[in-house]
């Protein structure tokens, strides 16, 4: 494909900024998760219930309108967003809500057997948490974490449609300019699916490292 | 918020959500029937039918299914073929919902315990009987929430159409903003009635899910 190497810079700047936006929305989703996964275990029932909404209504609603609602809704109540601070803080409220799912099933996967082990041998709250609970918790998200990151960098291809130059917009600029539709959308292809593969298994290999302290 | 802007524009809305409903159960029912077959070449037709379709899901499932829509709208216009919007999105979303459910299939036959399809073939089933009688039948406790919410998600991502030009919910909600100029309303009526669709299917998911592990489980101890 002499197309890729004629603009391989053009692709490399887009696959640089995908990758920019994912492991943004992926960090900022990570935040949002954990906090309302604890909010969903909290005494106060408000509380409980706010967070319970907004995984409902994220998870029951389309990323592309999340995204329209950020980008073109919140100016008008004073809140005014650059394309790719809106794309990112779009994609990190929806992998927050997906998130929040992943830590709350998490939680529910360490053993009580085992905090009742640490209460018996009187470890303390903190060191129960890091040395008993985050490794069961870890192990348990570990594969949904990293499907969740290979998930936004395809969903932030949306990224388009309010004109962030990511992967998809740069290559559909190149294809309003040199109408080689055919190569130019090959490519395109291509380069997620290889982005994917190599994050999948690098996935499976850092998985494959992180099992062997079990064994 | 402005209710007679929105009360005004609520029939087209209406409009471009049937739209959406048809888009999503188009390539649902499509999905399925090319799913099954997947998934069948994959479990019947041997070593080199498996990997040939297991890369070219890999492939669907590795890459945005905006960037498919792409490919088959500007792709087939490139060759010569003329697809309207909604043929393409409908032909997109079958083929990206064909390579997941047939990941769901599978996983389902999977969950089969193998002496059952060894039972079958000890009878005198042929292959393709042994699976549509006897393993398929077992899948179904875990095939049918996983499909349910497949089609949740299906729903949802009929608004990637929306970059076909294609007149379902979100596009006619995008026109809406632009000729009204009021984009906050328009865009939270919209998510409301995606939500509108989605969640009771969302809950009627987690009941069935429930209902059918129950049983599947009941059946494996008998």
């Amino acid at each position: 494909m002499s197309i890729f190497f004629e603009y391989a810079e053009v692709f490399a700047a887009g696959l640089a900024l995908t990758l920019v936006i994912a492991a943004s929305a992926s960090l900022g989703g990570t935040l949002v998760g954990l906090l309302t996964a604890l909010a969903r275990m909290s005494r106060v029932t408000a509380v409980r219930w706010l967070a319970a909404g907004y995984v409902d209504v994220i998870r029951n609603t389309p990323g592309l309108v999340q995204l329209f609602l950020i980008y073109l809704g919140l100016p008008v109540i004073g809140i005014r967003l650059s394309p790719l601070a809106a794309l990112i803080v779009a994609l990190t409220i929806n992998n927050g809500a997906y998130l929040a799912e992943v830590f709350r099933a998490g939680l529910q996967a360490v053993p009580k057997g085992q905090l009742e082990a640490a209460a018996s041998i009187d470890l303390s709250r903190h060191v129960t948490f890091v040395e008993v609970v985050l490794p069961h918790m870890l192990r348990a998200m570990y594969p949904a974490l990293t499907n969740q990151f290979i998930q936004t960098v395809l969903f932030s291809s949306i990224g388009t449609v309010v004109g962030v130059e990511e992967l998809t917009q740069v290559t559909l600029i190149l294809e309003s300019r040199t109408y080689r539709t055919v190569e130019l959308l090959t490519v395109l292809t291509a380069l997620y699916v290889v982005l994917t593969f190599a994050l999948a298994w690098a996935s499976r290999w850092l998985g494959a490292r992180l099992e062997r302290g079990y064994r | 918020m402005d209710w007679a802007l929105v009360v005004a524009n609520f029939p087209l809305l209406l409009r471009g959500t049937l739209t959406t409903i048809e888009l999503a159960l188009t390539a649902f029912v499509a999905g399925t029937l090319l799913g099954l077959l997947v998934a069948a070449g994959r479990t019947l037709g041997g070593r080199d039918a498996d990997l040939l379709l297991g890369f070219a899901v890999d492939v669907v499932r590795g890459s945005p299914l905006l960037v498919q829509l792409l490919v088959i709208y500007l792709g087939a216009s490139a060759i010569g073929l003329s697809l309207g919007p909604f043929a393409a999105a409908v032909l997109g979303l079958s083929i990206n919902a064909a390579a997941y459910l047939s990941e769901i299939f599978r996983g389902g036959i999977g969950s089969v315990a193998h002496g059952q399809s060894e039972a079958g073939l000890a009878v005198g089933l042929t292959p393709a009987q042994t699976l549509r009688e006897v393993v398929l039948p077992q899948a179904l406790p875990v095939i049918v929430p996983a499909m349910m919410g497949f089609f949740i998600g299906l729903l949802k991502d009929t608004s990637l159409a929306y970059v076909l030009g294609l007149l379902e919910l979100t596009r006619m909600g995008k026109n809406i903003m632009d000729r009204t100029f009021q984009p906050f309303e328009i865009s939270l009526v919209v998510a409301a009635i995606y939500f509108v669709l989605c969640f009771p299917l969302a809950q009627l998911v987690r009941i069935v899910d429930a209902r059918m592990r129950a049983r599947g489980l009941a059946q494996a101890h008998v």
